[in-house]
């Protein structure tokens, strides 16, 4: 009885909220959502999670971990650990996430190369899936997506993903698919310390997701954020604080019919 | 937010001017304001707003005394600006000349040229004139006389028949005939006096229905800067202190199309009133006076008002009187109307005092009003009103804030009320970079806050029964190009006039502007509304009432194009969509207006027709009108709209406006309903004003 009621809660939040939630279509990463959940731009150790695109453009290697709360629901909540490297050749990223509670629960395991061609920078990543119900079974999946972040001009960038290419199934034995999105979005860098970032997101089963991000750094080490994205509609803000080398990311969410949620990050440079 | 470069090029021609003494550049303010809230509104209430920014440029700012709460309040600067201009100052002493400001790290001339009709470095030289001399030599005094009519007889007007309730047929005649007079110096005094009879209203002096002459009569008289009174005020006038919450000023700008500054509210004091709508002042004395880096105020206020008053007759036989609304129309057309007039006095007291730093960076203040009916108001019980003021008086209190810090301008107010309603709003204005600025503005008021002249930003007309977020946005990537854009999200935790249930709602704006040059414009603009309302007709709660969404869209573009200094058009296009419950409904309406001027006349001639499937679909068009005169009329239906408007300076002295307009319906033979009926397609409304300079 008990899961079966967690496993119908799932597929309603799911179909509702799906950008909110499921590991393959959630922001991950405080700072990003903190920015209405854009993905495409933030070159950290989320870009593996957000957009393996990114990945090739970060000036350092990063490690970092992040938990989500979500409407004061347990089972509602995420924990991440993504680490990126730097290397002469390219960047390459290893991440684990874990969403869900006891009766429900998914895991993912990615890794991901990107590298840079002149104005291009490009990356694919391959992940493993596990999806656990208590009492129906676990099923695994292998999906793999890919993504790209073209620096227009020096205050330009255009980023796209494509996730979960092969449109990989929950489990063999399942009928329902993970989901498969196209991305889209540019960040304006108007001066040294904005950035703006207007994204659109669309899932195959759902309408598209607009999203707008903004941020502010006060200081080089204190970075102030806000965003709002639909479908559902909901309000961000974000705090960022950073030393040379480590520092933590803040994110809040407003969603006025669920109510609210709460993402905390932190990270390691080298 | 440095807005308005539009502007400059008429500024520029006015720039050689100042060099002459006594003399500033002139502002179109009508133009002025069309630019900075070109949405129309039924909320903006336009004449308000014309008198308040008369108000602000007819007393301009001494920029070696100016506060940056003063500085924000002309909605033309940055924070950045601001603390730079306040920088300079505390370094390196007073300004020499105004031309010094272009120096000034993110100024420069755009910026200065738009903001030179509000700036002064005049000390306040005290004349050697008597004020008596000085009020006779006076050269800013004025005289206007306006009259406007509907030509179509409207049914209030017609003779008496059996069908109709013989108390509600007007009494008067169809003319509305307004006269002032007004002459003012800047700092030192302004005197005005106006007088107005509204259409099918009577001039007639009977103290029985508290008629005496004009329907409505408003005088003013206010002196600035006598020792340490900064100001004294008598007659009528208006008090604006904190960000509205106790009070308001009877304006509000909140959303617009300028997303950013217009959230704030600047302190402006004690001002004389000056519109024509009859609600919304106080009456009688009000003062203000300076100590140093402090400013008490003190407000004394009576006031007959309109209102319906009822007898309920208790147990013991006697017949206690209490009033059931208060009418803020200032219609008093009918018997039924008039038995409303002046049916109970307000009495108001109210205070304030406030800290301004030295430095310019930051103020605090207290605010309190008493207010007291002569009877009891005693609402109508309904379910989204239970919460609403009741009663014979009411104590609101506040506690205001506000700081200047880096490129941030931060604001608050937080108010309680007798009640105990508590009230609270606090924001932030900043330029995040040259190109960028960002406004954030979070208000959360109880259902059972009562402040009865409040108009702090909120969605709803009053705050109250609200809470929310609101973001502006500007950006400014280039001269020539500017986006702005806004979002709002509130939640009504109280049921709202035809919205039985607590909702919650949203609403966003994108405009985009192109200024290639100066006499080309090309605005396009995107809004999009989503709120509750009741499935059904009905506006009280039944258990049965179902809450659905209404969602509007609404698109605008323009075209303004000034094709020689004679020759302007303008061109826009009006569309919205309605959805609710399940029916999407249309609106359009294609405007296209011309103006020429030579020599000593001006002519406006539009031409508009709009095509809407309902009134939740009816489009607001801003239209040119004699000075000082509004109107915002919604259009819904089928039909034509045209009118010419006419200025002619007769003389140095005097000028002359007429303006005649119509509306053609295609799709009825009625228009309007009641008293205001209108039996056949068309009406025809004429304005005439004549602007007699004394001097």
């Amino acid at each position: 009885m008990k899961p079966s009621l967690i496993f119908c809660l799932w597929l309603m939040f799911s179909s509702q909220t799906s950008a909110q939630i499921d590991l393959s279509t959630q922001a991950f990463g405080a700072k990003s959502q903190g920015l209405g959940t854009t993905k495409l731009y933030h070159r950290d150790a989320w870009s593996l999670a957000n957009n393996v695109g990114a990945l090739a453009r970060i000036t350092e290697s990063e490690i970092g971990i992040t938990v989500d709360q979500r409407f004061g629901i347990q089972e509602l909540s995420t924990a991440a650990l993504s680490g990126v490297f730097k290397s002469q050749k390219g960047s390459i990223g290893i991440g684990i996430a874990r969403f869900g509670g006891e009766l429900f629960n998914q895991h993912r395991l990615e890794l991901g190369l990107g590298t840079t061609r002149g104005i291009l920078s490009f990356g694919l990543k391959a992940g493993w899936f596990q999806t656990h119900i208590e009492g129906f079974g676990t099923g695994n999946a292998f999906q793999f997506s890919l993504g790209g972040l073209a620096e227009l001009g020096p205050k330009f960038f255009f980023g796209t993903q494509l996730t979960n290419v092969n449109q990989a199934k929950i489990s063999t034995y399942s009928s329902q698919s993970l989901p498969t999105l196209l991305q889209m979005g540019t960040t304006y860098l108007p001066s040294k310390n904005v950035e703006i970032h207007a994204e659109l997101e669309k899932d195959l089963d759902h309408p598209p997701i607009f999203k707008l991000g903004l941020q502010y750094s006060l200081e080089k080490w204190v970075i102030l954020r806000t965003g709002i994205h639909s479908y559902p509609t909901a309000l961000n803000f974000g705090l960022g604080l950073q030393k040379k080398n480590y520092g933590l990311d803040y994110g809040y969410g407003q969603n006025t019919a669920l109510g609210r949620t709460h993402h905390l990050s932190l990270f390691l440079k080298r | 937010m440095k807005l308005m470069i539009y502007l400059s090029s008429f500024l520029l021609l006015a720039l050689p001017a100042i060099a002459q003494e006594n003399t500033r550049p002139t502002l179109d303010i009508q133009q002025l304001m069309e630019r900075l809230f070109p949405i129309q509104d039924e909320d903006l209430d336009y004449e308000a707003l014309y008198e308040l920014l008369l108000e602000l440029y007819q007393n301009p700012l001494d920029i070696n005394r100016v506060t940056a709460d003063e500085l924000l309040a002309t909605y033309l600067l940055a924070p950045t600006q601001i603390q730079a201009l306040i920088d300079h100052r505390n370094t390196w002493g007073e300004f020499l000349s105004i031309y010094e400001l272009q120096s000034l790290p993110n100024w420069d001339s755009t910026t200065l040229v738009t903001l030179l009709p509000f700036l002064t470095l005049e000390n306040t030289t005290t004349s050697s004139k008597t004020f008596f001399e000085r009020l006779r030599s006076e050269e800013n005094n004025f005289l206007v006389f306006r009259h406007r009519q509907t030509w179509e007889l409207r049914k209030g007007y017609t003779k008496n028949d059996s069908t109709l309730n013989p108390t509600s047929r007007y009494l008067g005649d169809p003319n509305d005939l307004f006269l002032r007079f007004r002459v003012q110096h800047a700092k030192d005094f302004s005197m005005g006096l106006i007088l107005e009879k509204d259409a099918g209203e009577v001039l007639t002096w009977d103290p029985k229905t508290n008629r005496y002459g004009f329907n409505f009569a408003s005088f003013h008289f206010t002196r600035y800067g006598i020792g340490k009174w900064k100001t004294i005020s008598l007659g009528d006038f208006q008090a604006s202190f904190g960000q509205g919450l106790v009070f308001g000023a009877g304006f509000s700008l909140g959303k617009g199309a300028e997303t950013v500054p217009t959230v704030r509210r600047s302190s402006l004091g004690i001002l004389p009133y000056t519109a024509s709508i009859e609600t919304g002042f106080f009456r009688g004395i009000g003062l203000t006076r300076k100590m140093g880096p402090w400013q008490s105020s003190l407000i004394l206020s009576s006031i007959g008002k309109d209102g319906r008053v009822t007898e309920s007759s208790d147990s013991l036989g006697t017949a206690p009187q209490t009033l059931t609304s208060l009418s803020q129309t200032g219609l008093h057309r009918s018997l039924s109307e008039l038995s409303t007039k002046n049916q109970v006095r307000e009495t108001n007291l109210g205070s304030n005092l406030q800290y301004s730093a030295q430095s310019g960076r930051w103020s605090a203040g207290l605010n309190f009003l008493h207010t007291q009916f002569s009877i009891p108001w005693i609402r109508n019980a309904t379910s989204y009103n239970a919460f609403d003021f009741s009663g014979q008086s009411n104590q609101v209190g506040s506690l205001y804030a506000n700081l200047s810090w880096k490129n941030f301008a931060f604001f608050g107010e937080s108010a309680r009320s007798r009640s105990q309603g508590q009230g609270t709003v606090l924001g932030l204005v900043s330029s995040l970079s040259r190109t960028v600025d960002f406004s954030l503005l979070w208000r959360s008021y109880d259902r059972h806050l009562h402040s009865l002249y409040a108009t702090a930003f909120a969605e709803s007309t009053r705050p109250s029964n609200e809470r929310g977020v609101y973001l502006g946005f500007q950006l400014k990537p280039s001269a020539t190009l500017k986006l702005n854009a806004y979002v709002d999200f509130f939640t009504f935790p109280w049921l709202k006039f035809r919205v039985s249930a607590p909702s919650n709602g949203q609403e966003w704006l994108v405009r985009w502007s192109y200024q290639p040059q100066k006499t080309r414009l090309v605005t396009v603009q995107f809004k999009q509304e989503r709120k509750m309302r009741n499935l059904s007709e009905e506006v009280e709660y039944t258990p049965t009432q179902q809450v659905g969404t209404i969602l509007k869209n609404h698109a605008q573009a323009s075209l303004e194009l000034d094709i020689s200094t004679e020759l302007t058009s303008r061109s826009r296009i009006l569309w919205n969509q309605v959805s609710f419950n399940q029916k999407k409904t249309q609106g359009w309406m294609l405007v296209q207006e011309c103006s020429y001027s030579w020599g000593n006349w001006k002519l406006i001639a539009r031409m508009a027709l709009f095509d809407t499937d309902t009134f939740d679909n009816r489009l607001y068009g801003y239209e040119q009108n004699a000075v000082g005169t509004f109107a915002i009329p919604a259009f819904s239906g089928r039909g034509s709209r045209q009118y010419l408007l006419a200025q002619y300076r007769i003389h140095s002295r005097l000028t002359a406006y007429f303006r005649i307009a119509q509306t053609y319906y295609t799709d009825r033979e009625v228009i309007s309903s009641g008293m205001q009926e209108i039996s056949g397609p068309k009406q025809t409304d004429t304005v005439l004003l004549l602007r007699y300079a004394l001097h």
